[in-house]
């Protein structure tokens, strides 16, 4: 099985929303399956976040990338009572509705802050790597979108892959936090 | 650019519903045992009548609370037949121990209720001992569950701490015995013969407990904030919130002031220092006791507000 993350590149996404824009017209087709208002809102799967850091002259405009971490401890499926947040065999977090209550003790018990509510289903929703794209061989939508290359996804476990070259030298975001992201970040 | 930078986003999605009923959880989950206490030693019917029924409401009210808050009530039967339950989650625990005690609070309450009869033959003593005994361990199991469902939400670093199932259940024993000096005795003083003849006795071993949870609540609370402070930066942003920022009048007026210090000063100074069941005794106990119950409310309500996500940006 493989073993999906992403590394972003600060270095070179210039901020422009591409993969928030993709990520929203791109998933909000896959809500649509569950209910017909259902909509993905800009930046509530994926967002970007600018911070200006330095002291002039010496000063960086950088853009966070705000997203789900898939972690492989991920206490948003240790704190679901029904098990519908769930880890698939690829290491993607996703969420069944099927099972979901909208008691939200996911949302408080992620400290990525990664899922928001969405009001049309009344349940948690987050980051799904596009689960299904992947199933179809497709590239996650705000890889495919983003037109520096700055997101790079694939199977982290696969020494000849670009993402797990990359991971290599990248840093996993907030790793302190102890539950085993699968997003690194190479610094700006 | 440090290694690791934070923003603090607050918690917004669980807000005065939850805090409703974790405070109702609390009521519950003490009133009983208090009552099935009196039970116990003194075969005290009038309070087991009045203190299983408040606590049977409290709880039922505080499930339906639950449920309004839920943002897919159509699944909620998913809690018992999802074929993937979680065990290890405090809010499946949670779920089973509050539908539990539910069951045991009203089987315990059933037989004093009057005109049933239950009570006539001695043999059926035992069995209500044995079920309320069960259910006072479910009414703490209740309290305390409250607390461990917050300390292990790891968004939020302010409740990431074992103090706050300790505070939690320190609240709801000074919450259950104010229940009686606010609500129940007043009422059985009315009602109940019986009950006057002990009224005096029953209200200085109440109060004078809750005078004691009281100075050992103010304490938990100074070491949960402090500790807090020297804590994660989630933690330290949420103390700041409570003792200094956006939150500070309602904590320090509304909580620690006339929740916690007003109380104590009326059952140090006043009654505490009197033997009788006069009228301005029981409007006295009747203000300590509903002050002591709006402040562990919001004492809930503004732990949850004060919880701030500290998501990583580096």
């Amino acid at each position: 099985m493989p073993r999906y993350g992403f590394v972003i590149n600060l270095s070179t996404c210039i901020g422009c929303g591409a993969c928030v824009a993709a990520c929203t017209e791109e998933n909000t087709q896959v809500l649509k399956e569950l209910s017909d208002e259902a909509s993905v809102p800009l930046g509530g799967r994926r967002d970007i976040r600018v911070v200006e850091d330095g002291k002039f002259p010496s000063v960086l405009r950088i853009s966070y990338h705000h997203t789900c971490m898939h972690c492989e401890d991920a206490p948003c499926v240790s704190v679901c009572p029904t098990g519908a947040s769930y880890r698939t065999d690829e290491g993607t977090v996703l969420v069944d509705y099927e099972l979901c209550i909208g008691c939200k003790y996911c949302i408080t018990a992620c400290p990525y802050n990664a899922r928001y509510v969405n009001e049309t289903l009344g349940g948690p929703d987050k980051c799904t790597m596009c689960y299904h794209r992947l199933k179809q061989g497709l590239l996650p939508a705000c890889a495919t979108s983003c037109p520096t290359d700055s997101i790079v996804f694939g199977d982290l476990d696969d020494p000849n892959s670009e993402v797990a070259k990359l991971a290599k030298h990248a840093i996993p975001v907030g790793a302190s936090l102890g539950t085993k992201p699968k997003v690194y970040v190479i610094p700006p | 650019m440090g290694m690791e930078e934070f923003v603090f986003v607050g918690q917004e999605w669980w807000g005065w519903i939850i805090a409703g009923y974790l405070f109702l959880g609390g009521l519950a989950g003490l009133t009983l045992p208090i009552a099935y206490y009196y039970w116990v030693r003194e075969k005290n019917r009038a309070m087991s009548l009045a203190g299983g029924l408040a606590s049977f409401i409290a709880i039922v009210v505080g499930i339906l609370l639950l449920i309004i808050d839920l943002g897919r009530p159509q699944n909620v039967m998913a809690m018992f037949t999802s074929p993937k339950l979680n065990l290890h989650s405090w809010m499946t625990i949670g779920t089973y121990i509050i539908v539990l005690f539910t069951i045991f609070s009203g089987l315990y309450t059933l037989p004093f209720i009057p005109g049933l009869g239950l009570l006539r033959k001695r043999e059926y003593r035992k069995y209500i001992t044995a079920i309320g005994g069960i259910a006072a361990f479910l009414g703490l199991a209740t309290a305390a569950y409250t607390g461990f469902l917050l300390a292990a939400a790891r968004g939020v670093q302010f409740w990431n701490t074992p103090l706050l199932p300790v505070l939690f259940v320190a609240s709801a024993i000074s919450s259950g015995l104010c229940l009686y000096c606010a609500v129940v005795s007043p009422i059985l003083l009315k009602t109940s013969p019986s009950f006057r003849e002990a009224a005096v006795r029953i209200r200085l071993e109440l109060q004078r407990l809750d005078a004691y949870v009281i100075i050992g609540e103010l304490f938990i609370l100074f070491a949960y904030l402090n500790i807090s402070l020297w804590g994660s930066p989630g933690a330290r942003e949420s103390a700041l919130r409570l003792i200094s920022g956006d939150l500070a009048a309602a904590f320090w007026i509304g909580v620690v002031i006339a929740g916690l210090i007003v109380p104590l000063l009326i059952l140090l100074g006043y009654t505490l220092r009197r033997k009788e069941e006069s009228t301005p005794v029981i409007i006295m106990s009747a203000i300590a006791g509903w002050l002591t119950l709006i402040g562990a409310l919001l004492l809930r309500y503004l732990i949850l507000h004060a919880g701030v996500i500290p998501t990583p940006i580096t």
